[in-house]
């Protein structure tokens, strides 16, 4: 029998608990950070990151938000 | 009549001297009248051994209606002297560098001390000139700062423009103040991408497109005699400079003729310079003059556009028109070209009953193939309402909306930080594919 290093799925007499064999979680797409395991019960942590925007009705100043960061002005 | 009440306030912009200065200090001193930190006791400027120097601090008060009325200027003045007994160390307002308001003040320590100047009354105009003179000696002193505070009550109802720019182009008012019956125009740079309303209107469409100097005129130039000779003499035909809307220059009585049975021709220059490429599309003459009769038939009162032996113009005879001054336009029949414009003369030719020439102005219009645009305008022509100019980012050029709730929100203007600072970026360039994005909360 193969020792597998993970564990995606758990069996108590006959009924299965945990199931992770059909969960797409990928480390592509989780979030930058966060940690899960994914369909073969390996873990994975997040790579997707964003480039954050914020809405207002006036120009920011200096002291608002981060480099890369977009600020969208709305009439 | 709405008349409002306001105050603008102003420190020193700039400076500028006259005499020999020693010291430096000063051409920093631009701070308010309420500084104290900006200059130490130890600080002066000076004149020469013998002389006396002059710094005139100026003040922008520009945005002042031409149409208020100055209720009051305030004037403080921080600094010190560099001697209490030997000092001179004087401020004042003045108009310009000449003219003298209100009285002088004397800084009398060499600790800074606040002086508040008597400013006397002013005129819009005057306010606008502003100087803040500063007379200093052999012993000298220094200014901190001034600040001077304008009160002034203008007719509201005279200050209808208003621009409200949520796009990068430039866009100004050639004349922020307008009043009924008048116009206002507007210049930007491109109307690429941009809509602008009019008190809600799109008046984009509007807008012509202006080109670099299209246009140019001239008056009289130099005299010459050509062939004949005058009946009265000629030199009053000599002296005539006017342009071609004088009436007054000359009586109806004031006329001149040629000799017995001959007909005098004499010129004026008036050639007229435009760039070498350019195309005339429109060549006029306004000429102001009477004949001395209209019905002799040695009545010759002419006048006519010719460039060497080309005519650009009919011949007008004054006769035709009257003994009385007035003003008539030649049209051109022959477009000039560019050498024959600046060759351009008024050739008038005087019988023996002839009459008078007041003056006369030539006008062309031209254009310049492939030249660009240089900006473009809109004239308000309806001033019986308040006008509220929006320029925005239009129809035309990219959009983007952002849902707010329920309702879609146009984007007027979008950012990105770059090396700790906001830059506006285009529309269409604030979000790129392949990258995720999250609105902030």
């Amino acid at each position: 029998m193969a020792n597998n290093q993970y564990v995606n799925q758990v069996a108590v007499n006959g009924t299965t608990i945990i199931d992770l064999t059909a969960d797409t979680v990928t480390a592509a797409t989780l979030a930058q950070g966060y940690t899960a395991h994914d369909a073969t019960g390996a873990p994975v942590t997040g790579t997707l990151s964003f480039v954050t925007y914020y809405v207002s009705t006036s120009a920011p100043t200096s002291s608002d938000g981060s480099d890369g960061d977009i600020w969208l002005v709305t009439a | 009549m709405a008349t409002e009440t306001l105050t603008a306030t102003s420190y020193p912009t700039a400076y500028e001297t006259s005499g020999s200065i020693y010291g430096t200090r000063y051409q920093s001193a631009i701070g308010k009248g309420s500084d104290t930190s900006a200059v130490s006791g130890n600080d002066y400027a000076s004149g020469g051994s013998s002389s006396k120097a002059y710094i005139y601090y100026s003040f922008d008060f520009d945005a002042i209606p031409d149409s208020a009325t100055i209720d009051s200027v305030e004037c403080a003045v921080k600094g010190h002297a560099e001697n209490t007994s030997r000092s001179t160390c004087n401020v004042q307002l003045y108009v310009g560098t000449s003219t003298a308001k209100g009285s002088s003040s004397k800084f009398t320590s060499t600790s800074a001390q606040t002086l508040t100047l008597t400013t006397g009354t002013w005129t819009v105009a005057e306010v606008k000139d502003m100087r803040l003179r500063f007379e200093i000696g052999y012993y000298g002193g220094l200014i901190n700062g001034a600040t001077v505070t304008v009160t002034y009550t203008f007719d509201a109802t005279k200050w209808r423009i208003t621009i409200s720019n949520s796009t990068s182009v430039a866009v100004t008012t050639s004349d922020a103040e307008v009043y009924d019956g008048e116009s206002a125009t507007i210049t930007a740079a491109s109307l690429d991408g941009i809509t602008v309303t009019d008190n809600g209107t799109d008046v984009t469409s509007q807008f012509t497109a202006v080109y670099p100097e299209t246009s140019a005129s001239t008056v009289l130039g130099t005299y010459a005699l050509v062939s004949g000779s005058f009946n009265s003499g000629e030199s009053w035909f000599e002296g005539i400079v006017g342009n071609g809307a004088d009436t007054t220059d000359t009586t109806t009585s004031n006329y001149y003729s040629g000799g017995s049975g001959t007909i005098a021709v004499f010129t004026y220059d008036m050639g007229i310079t435009i760039p070498s490429n350019a195309e005339v599309t429109r060549l006029w003459c306004e000429v102001s003059g009477h004949a001395e009769s209209t019905s002799n038939s040695n009545e010759y009162m002419c006048a006519q556009l010719i460039s060497g032996s080309t005519d650009l113009t009919d011949e007008l005879n004054f006769k035709s028109v009257g003994t009385s001054n007035t003003v008539q336009t030649l049209e051109a029949t022959t477009l000039p070209t560019v050498a024959q414009l600046a060759a351009m003369k008024l050739q008038c030719r005087l019988g023996y009953y002839g009459g008078a020439i007041n003056g006369a102005t030539a006008h062309v219009e031209y254009e310049v193939p492939g030249a660009t645009i240089d900006h473009y305008e809109y004239t308000i022509t309806n001033i019986a309402a308040d006008h509220t100019l929006v320029v925005s980012a239009g129809s035309s050029g990219p959009t983007l909306y952002v849902k707010q709730g329920s309702a879609w929100v146009q984007v007027t203007t979008a950012y990105r930080k770059v090396n700790g600072s906001w830059q506006q970026v285009a529309l269409d360039q604030a979000f790129t594919s392949g990258t995720n994005y999250r609105r902030a909360d």
